[in-house]
């Protein structure tokens, strides 16, 4: 059996994970960070995306708040790659609160968040598509953040200061002694084979399967889960991020990144983890609630919905998931007699640092080392590999670096082969197999308005020419990746997204009958 | 000159897939004034092959022998599945209708007797399938041989990757090889298409230099595989120069759409329906039809600036499923946006698709469509036929699924050959 060993080994790879991984590495501490399937797997890959100026927690909870705006200055000054920051509007329609509209600024204000009345013209001015039953506008500093991006640059650099990332491996259990936990058993999902690591520390960063981590070392947590889904519009409906003005509730926000926008929330209390999907019910919910804001989210095209889970921790007797704090919770597990392990969980994208700064001083000061945190000076490092999240990459690689052997293998946003090889090569540091949804991860495949249907067997088939599939792989491979990409397509198939799903279905099924095969 | 002009027809089809296409042809050939509307894009997604029922029950996710056999359970199981309406020896006649039809416009086709083939796609999965272009059968036998084999790789072909191919059947094939091409004055090419080499295979002058280049690569070989590029106006002669120079069997696996099988189809179709004066208009899309007093249907065109009327005495809907515009989905239902025709489908949008994609019951929304009679007259929920003659055929139907079934070609071949012999019946 294989046996590692490491000064800290961090479980799940989101945004906190990856963050703590480079908060340690830059004060020089190395660890292994096991992720069950890849980067941003869970909340980390399946959030709105919204890099919060805090106003939508300014009634309730001006500490959130602040904390909010703080982190979301640090990361537009220190990571400007990941954050599309043209500022956001508060809109209230005919029949929302007007106390709630009055009273807005000075929350704000309480805050100290920046904070600027429109007037109705103006807002329109700006935003066109907001509803012409708008009544009340205010501009705030809202920005849009690519968590992909975040949480791949997060894990680049602490690989480059020598961490080390487990894909597609899950932690199953932990072996204790005198209070302590001295080796972790992992699980490589591919290859069955077992794992064991000997850690000082373990960090428990598993997002809404903290419970399940916690409870393998007998360190119980209560966690309540509220799922959230979201739809992508094909086309990106305005420049700034549109909020509901009213108390928090669902799909009042309207995010956009890159070249579409993302509509959401929904908020549903569930009572397992396995099968998260969006629903053909929460699409019809959010498509009445967000068109009172923005009409026009009724009749655009959508390519896709999705969903994810946000761990909120129990802590006293709770009614509505969204007045649970939604803050984090960092657990020192000395008091459950496990003295050498730590949970994070619960927070927002947005205080990912915070969250990671906190949980990196408990583990130094369990290792008793004494290192400041710098992440609120080192500016992020974008990598090679990291920047093809980003939808304008593509297309300006693909024009400016003409190069007589390279090809477009996804048509939907340019990405070309050479694009697709370093993605690749990246993956294959790390790991000796690549996969599409490791590929897609990293990329903008299968995000277009094709949603897989040619790009898929395109990369499978680059992949197989450079040698990394054999035999059927690449077909397990492609019928992974299509029904990895059909649970955020199944409710939103109307129009021309249902065109484009039967078309793949002919293609893979009518055709190539990739059906046939278990 | 007049901005207006009115055309008069016995039959006029909308929709020019392979069901408007061959209805057009069963319609002419009988003599019938025959007008054609519509956009024969979908012939570019086409593999070619014509299938007739490659899969029963769709449950199974497994090929069937003898589709002939399998039409009897099927017709069995599902009373209202089209092939029901349609007597087995009608389907026969309408099947070697369009194989002869092909054959005559040099598109040869082969049966294994009445049992269907396996036939390798550009996945290198196998495809049950009934009819075969003469140019892929020969696939059929080099992999039923496993005979010693070269499969051709070219350079810039984006949708076609010859190492995937052997990967996939290299366990059960040891004398499957490959071998990566460049083809003729495409070096400084970033990307190739299916279309733009077909186009320059169908030049005598150019083909001497792409055998040549090919002709070290045929050493210990039977079989000489390619992705389908031979030709389009002019594969019988591509197809035939090349195997009687290059000495070896040749046949081609289609590609992932741009497919050329499915052009060389079209061109088919285009070129026969036109010798028999069917008037065809493309690029065209029939928003309404209206009704005349006297029963005649008006269907208005704007043929750039002028106005055309056609009037016609029957007619024939063949507009396709959601990728056609034949049937269209909204989030509350499915509707069919010509005659608004009644749509039988599943009772909400949560029915429409299953949880998984490739789920072994197929999604329910792929058998939604419009129920016909036995003689393809659309349907009211009472079964009176909504329109005498009017009919519906190919994919728009309802109670099948193409896709699963593999069946598309068959299902629009028969129907057409059944409702232009009802429409016929009426003039
Ligand atoms: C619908 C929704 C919308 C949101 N919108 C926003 C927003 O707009 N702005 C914002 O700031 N925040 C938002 N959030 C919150 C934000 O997404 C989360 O706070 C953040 O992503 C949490 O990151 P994490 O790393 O703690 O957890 P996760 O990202 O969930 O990471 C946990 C990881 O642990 C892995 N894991 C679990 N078990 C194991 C195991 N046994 N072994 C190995 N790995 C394991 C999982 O696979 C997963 O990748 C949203 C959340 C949701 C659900």
């Amino acid at each position: 059996m294989n046996t590692l060993s490491t000064q800290v080994l961090i479980i799940g790879g989101g945004a906190t994970g990856t963050g703590i991984a480079r908060d340690l590495a830059l004060r020089g501490i190395k660890c292994i960070l096991a992720e069950q399937k890849d980067l941003n797997a869970g909340a980390s890959g399946a959030n709105h995306g919204l890099l919060h100026s805090g106003a939508r927690y300014a009634s309730d909870d001006a500490e959130t708040a602040s904390e909010c705006k703080e982190e979301g200055d640090i990361l537009k000054r220190l990571a400007p790659e990941c954050v599309d920051s043209k500022g956001g509007i508060f809109v209230a329609v005919e029949g929302d609160n007007e106390e709630y509209i009055a009273n807005f600024d000075s929350f704000c204000k309480r805050a100290g968040l920046p904070c600027r009345r429109l007037d109705i013209q103006e807002a329109r001015e700006m935003e066109p598509l907001l509803s012409p039953n708008m009544i009340a506008a205010y501009e705030t500093e809202d920005a849009s953040v690519d968590p992909f991006k975040l949480s791949a640059e997060n894990m680049h650099h602490a690989q480059d200061l020598g961490s080390t990332l487990l894909r597609h491996t899950q932690v199953v259990g932990f072996n204790k002694s005198n209070n302590r936990i001295q080796t972790a058993q992992l699980l490589d999902m591919r290859t069955g084979k077992t794992i064991l690591v000997e850690p000082e520390i373990v960090v428990n960063a598993s997002g809404a399967w903290a419970g399940i981590i916690a409870a393998q070392a007998a360190a119980p947590i209560e966690l309540l889960f509220s799922k959230g889904t979201l739809m992508i519009t094909a086309e990106r409906l305005t420049q700034r991020v549109i909020n509901r003005l009213r108390k928090a509730s669902d799909a009042d926000i309207l995010v956009p990144g890159g070249a579409v926008s993302v509509i959401g929330t929904t908020s549903i209390r569930i009572s397992t983890l396995d099968d998260i999907r969006p629903t053909v019910e929460e699409v019809n919910f959010i498509l009445e609630e967000g068109s009172q804001m923005v009409p026009s989210l009724k009749t655009t095209r959508y390519i896709r919905a999705y969903a994810g889970v946000r761990p909120l921790v129990k802590t006293k007797a709770v009614t509505d998931d969204r007045s649970v704090s939604r803050g984090f919770a960092l657990i020192d597990h000395s008091s459950d007699n496990v003295d050498n392990f730590v949970s994070i969980t619960g927070g927002k994208l947005t205080t990912f640092r915070l969250m990671a700064e906190k949980t990196s001083d408990m583990v130094c000061k369990k290792l008793n080392i004494k290192a400041p945190c710098k992440t609120k000076e080192v500016p992020l490092p974008t990598s090679h590999a990291g920047q093809w999240t980003e939808p304008a990459k593509g297309p300006k690689q693909w024009i400016m670096g003409y190069n007589p052997t390279d090809s477009l293998l996804c048509d939907c946003e340019m990405v070309s082969k050479i694009a697709f090889d370093h993605i690749i090569d990246a993956i294959k540091e790390q790991d000796p197999m690549p996969d599409l949804i490791g590929i897609g991860i990293r990329s903008r495949m299968g995000k277009g308005p094709c949603q897989g249907c040619f790009c898929s067997a395109r990369i499978a088939g680059r992949l197989y020419e450079r040698d990394m599939l054999h035999h059927d792989q690449g077909i397990q491979e492609i019928r992974a990746f299509l029904e990895e990409r059909w649970r955020g397509l199944r409710p939103i198939l109307i129009g021309e997204q249902l065109m484009q799903a039967e078309m793949t279905e002919a293609l893979y099924c009518g055709f190539m009958c990739l059906e046939f095969l278990k | 000159m007049s901005n207006t002009e009115t055309l008069n027809s016995d039959i006029t089809i909308i929709g020019s897939g392979m069901a408007g296409m061959t209805a057009a042809f069963f319609a002419a050939k009988r003599g019938l004034s025959t007008i054609q509307i519509g956009h024969p894009t979908c012939f570019s997604l086409y593999s070619g092959f014509l299938d007739l029922l490659g899969v029963f029950p769709t449950e199974t996710q497994k090929p069937v022998d003898d589709p002939w056999k399998a039409m009897d359970m099927l017709i069995q199981t599902v009373p209202k599945h089209p092939y029901a309406f349609i007597p087995k020896q009608d389907i026969r006649t309408a099947f070697d209708m369009m194989l002869s039809f092909f054959e005559s416009e040099g598109l040869s086709y082969v049966c294994h007797g009445d049992a269907n083939a396996q036939i390798i796609t550009p996945m290198g999965t196998l495809k049950p399938t009934y009819a075969i272009p003469i140019a892929a059968d020969n696939s059929y036998s080099a992999f039923q041989k496993k005979a010693p084999t070269l499969l051709l790789d070219v350079y810039g072909l984006k949708d076609f990757h010859a190492k995937q191919i052997f990967e996939v059947l290299r366990s059960t094939w040891p004398d499957l090889r490959i071998q990566h091409s460049v083809f003729p004055e495409t070096e400084h090419l970033r990307e190739v298409y299916p279309e733009h080499l077909a186009n320059l295979m169908d030049m005598p002058s150019y083909r001497e230099k792409w055998i040549s280049t090919v002709k070290p690569y045929i050493k210990n070989i039977d079989y000489l595989g390619l992705p389908s590029i031979l030709g389009i106006r002019n594969h019988h002669s591509v197809f035939s120069d090349i195997q009687a120079q290059l000495g070896v069997h040749v046949f081609e696996i289609p590609t992932r759409p741009i497919s050329i099988p499915g052009i060389r189809m079209r061109h088919c179709f285009e070129h026969r329906l036109s010798a028999l004066d069917v008037k065809q208009f493309f690029q065209q899309k029939v928003t309404q039809v209206s009704e005349e007093s006297n029963g005649n249907f008006l269907i208005k065109l704007d043929q750039s600036g002028k106005e055309l009327t056609i009037q016609t005495r029957t007619l024939i809907l063949a507009t396709g499923r959601f990728m056609s515009g034949g049937l269209r989905a909204d989030y509350q239902t499915i509707h069919e946006p010509v005659f608004h025709f009644p749509i039988c489908q599943p009772n909400n949008r949560n029915l429409w698709h299953e949880k998984a994609f490739f789920a072994s019951e197929g999604h329910a929304i792929n058998k939604a469509g419009i129920e016909v009679n036995r003689v393809f007259q659309p349907i009211s929920e009472s079964g009176k036929p909504i329109k005498e003659k009017v009919c519906a055929i190919g994919s728009i139907l309802a109670n099948h699924d193409w896709m699963r079934m593999k069946s598309g070609s068959g299902v629009s071949i028969a129907s057409a050959y059944a409702a232009v012999n009802f429409l016929a019946s009426k003039l």
